[in-house]
């Protein structure tokens, strides 16, 4: 088993295969059923089979790119996850899936899947994410570290916070004025507009 | 794209056809339908059973927002279990969209094919909704799948007129265009008010002509429809807007020999739900909203006890709705329905309770054109109610510091309504003491 060092884990998810690197189906030039790599990997890490309903959020529910963005992430956190010592801890799969439903898509909505292969601190925030579903944290670290280092890369909560102040104004003042140009043109209803 | 022109100039060159009052540029492209053949599959598969909890998909779908929908950044606690603490999250409201709409519309979304609806509504402020083409043509698939549930065979081709909007109102935009979701079939939007037509006699003989495989519109829309006598043969029809009572249903099932769908959507939501084939509660449509029942202060309601009908979910990329209070009650069943359909029903849906208003010669009046009259004044609110005498009551709460002419306004209301008695009254504290005040009401029954 590999010790569990930030710079051995970086290395592990930057010799990410290609099939994990490959674009998911459903997209152009789409070759790996992410649905697929996520059932195989919830059934190895927790010992039961995922509840179809979990699987059903593993596939892609729009052609757009934000959703291609979140299953190419997903990839990079299987790929994580696969790691032998994270695959023998056991996570608990409330914990993972909260993971994966829910902090993942957060991630992937302010964050490109590539950068966390090219940039060390967005692979550092998806190990560390990781790491925590899995009840883990870095050799030498204690929980209190971790959860520390974790807010220090956090991408979400940054831009949460520029969500929630300056960037706001600026762009409150961008859609207001879209809206009323666009309101003046009495947009075509088709079929019903309700 | 080549559009067929055959379908759009038998709308357009009949010899009855209206005088269409506007050309629309066509806003779907080929990866809109790619992406609409896409949504079919997906509602066609994954629709079925539902509990009271979110889905994995609804729910991260939310999670994909905090970062980047400011008004759910400020309101939703960071860190926070959404689905543990699902009870807890905020909701959102109607006057959040008429007050800081700007701030739902996610940071990073490309504001280039947005459009603007205006709605009136019954309460309150007139709302802009902001919009995608793309969304708005995911209706027409919903419409399919209601339609499919109520043993209609809905397979319009590119020479037939897929479906006419009827309105009834003083003024509306009206035109004719084509569907490309539907194979470029015709479509058009129709005022059924004479004054639009060429000939007293034309709306009969023109939909008569176009052989519409449906007609959608609301309920005012068809109570004239009945009385203009159209011998129209559709497939069948939707009533949109606000809810139509079981008596005018049934009379316009039998004038036009088709099944009538009472149709359950806002413009903030998008569709909701359809009357079931039997009659009896709306089945939820769309497989990719999440709708949940709460009582007054925001809570769960009991299983099968009324509450707000509350949404979470939708495609619409501009207004991210996170438990959504449409104002409308009811209470949700899961128990399997005779009819087949395994989405959950809505029962004793109550509150698109339909406002409608009469002119001193008898024609209808639709509210909308009443809110047409009353925007061009500078209004904080307004109450505006008819009773069962036909005599109507203004209140008005005027925009301090600015002149309002109420001579001006009362001769605009004296165009649309005739000579009815009109009761004026300035109220500065309007809405004051009762905040949900309605802006519309009306004594007058549909059916009368
Ligand atoms: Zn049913």
């Amino acid at each position: 088993m590999t010790s569990l060092t930030l710079s051995a884990l970086l290395r592990w998810l930057r010799e990410m295969p290609g099939a994990f690197r490959a674009q998911p189906v459903g997209f152009p030039g789409g070759e790996v059923r992410v649905r697929a790599v996520l059932a195989d990997l919830w059934e190895e890490v927790t010992g039961q089979p995922a509840p179809p309903a979990l699987l059903a959020a593993f596939e892609a529910q729009s052609d757009g790119k934000t959703e291609r963005n979140r299953l190419r992430l997903l990839l990079a956190a299987a790929h994580i996850l696969w790691h032998p010592t994270l695959r023998a801890s056991r996570p608990q799969p409330e914990r993972l899936r909260r993971f994966l439903i829910q902090e993942l898509p957060a991630m992937a909505a302010v964050v490109p899947a590539d950068s966390v292969l090219d940039d060390e601190e967005r692979g550092e925030e998806l190990i560390r994410l990781a790491l925590r579903a899995a009840g883990l944290h870095l050799e030498g670290e204690t929980a209190h570290d971790a959860e520390d280092r974790l807010k220090q890369v956090d991408s979400v909560e940054r831009h949460r916070v520029l969500a929630e102040a300056a960037q706001r104004e600026r762009r409150a003042r961008e859609v207001r004025e879209a809206m009323a140009r666009k309101a003046a043109e009495e947009a075509a209803a088709k079929v019903t507009r309700e | 794209m080549t559009l067929p022109a055959g379908v759009l100039l038998r709308m357009a060159e009949h010899p009855d056809a209206p005088r269409f009052n506007r050309v629309v540029q066509e806003l779907l492209g080929e990866a809109d339908l790619a992406a609409l053949d896409r949504y079919r599959g997906e509602l066609a598969s994954r629709r079925g059973r539902r509990s009271t909890s979110p889905s994995p998909e609804i729910l991260q779908t939310v999670a994909g927002w905090l970062p980047r929908v400011p008004l759910l950044a400020c309101t939703v606690p960071a860190g926070m279990d959404f689905e543990r603490g699902w009870d807890e999250l905020p909701t959102t409201t109607r006057t959040d969209v008429a007050t800081r709409v700007w701030e739902l519309v996610p940071t990073d979304v490309d504001l280039a094919p947005m459009i603007v609806y205006r709605t009136a509504g019954t309460t309150g402020h007139p709302l802009l909704v902001p919009h995608h083409p793309r969304a708005v043509a995911s209706y027409q698939i919903l419409l399919e799948q209601a339609l499919a549930r109520h043993g209609v065979a809905f397979a319009p081709g590119g020479e037939d007129v897929a479906c006419l909007l009827l309105g009834a109102q003083a003024s509306t935009v009206t035109y004719a265009t084509t569907l490309p979701a539907w194979h470029h079939a015709g479509f058009a939007k129709l005022n059924l008010r004479p004054t639009e037509w060429p000939r007293p006699d034309s709306p009969r003989r023109y939909l008569g002509d176009m052989a519409p495989h449906l007609l959608t519109g609301d309920p005012i829309s068809f109570a004239e429809l009945l009385r203009l006598d159209v011998r129209a043969r559709p497939l069948a029809a939707v009533s949109t807007a606000v809810a139509m009572s079981s008596g005018l249903r049934q009379r316009l099932s039998l004038a036009l020999g088709c099944p009538v769908i009472d149709w359950y959507s806002l413009t903030e939501t998008g569709p909701i739900a359809y009357l079931c084939a039997t009659g009896e509660g709306y089945h939820l449509l769309p497989h990719d909203l999440h709708v949940e029942v709460l009582d007054g202060p925001g809570r769960p309601a009991a299983p099968g006890e009324r509450g707000e009908i509350t949404v979470t979910g939708g495609r619409n990329p501009y207004l991210p709705l996170l438990r959504y209070r449409t104002g409308d009650w009811g209470r949700l069943a899961f128990d399997p329905c005779p009819c087949g359909d395994p989405m959950p029903r809505i029962l004793d849906l109550e509150g698109r309770r339909p406002v409608l208003f009469r002119a001193a010669d008898g024609t209808l009046v639709n509210p909308v054109d009443v809110s047409r009259v009353l925007r061009r004044h500078p209004l904080v609110r307004h109450h505006f109610a008819q009773h069962a005498d036909g005599g109507c009551e203004l209140a008005l709460r005027p925009l301090p510091g600015t002149p309002l002419d109420t001579d001006a306004l009362v001769a605009e209301l004296a165009a649309l309504l005739g000579a009815v008695d009109l009761e004026l009254r300035i109220d500065p504290t309007l809405g004051d003491r009762d905040p949900k005040l309605a802006a519309y009401a009306s004594e007058l029954l549909l059916e009368e």
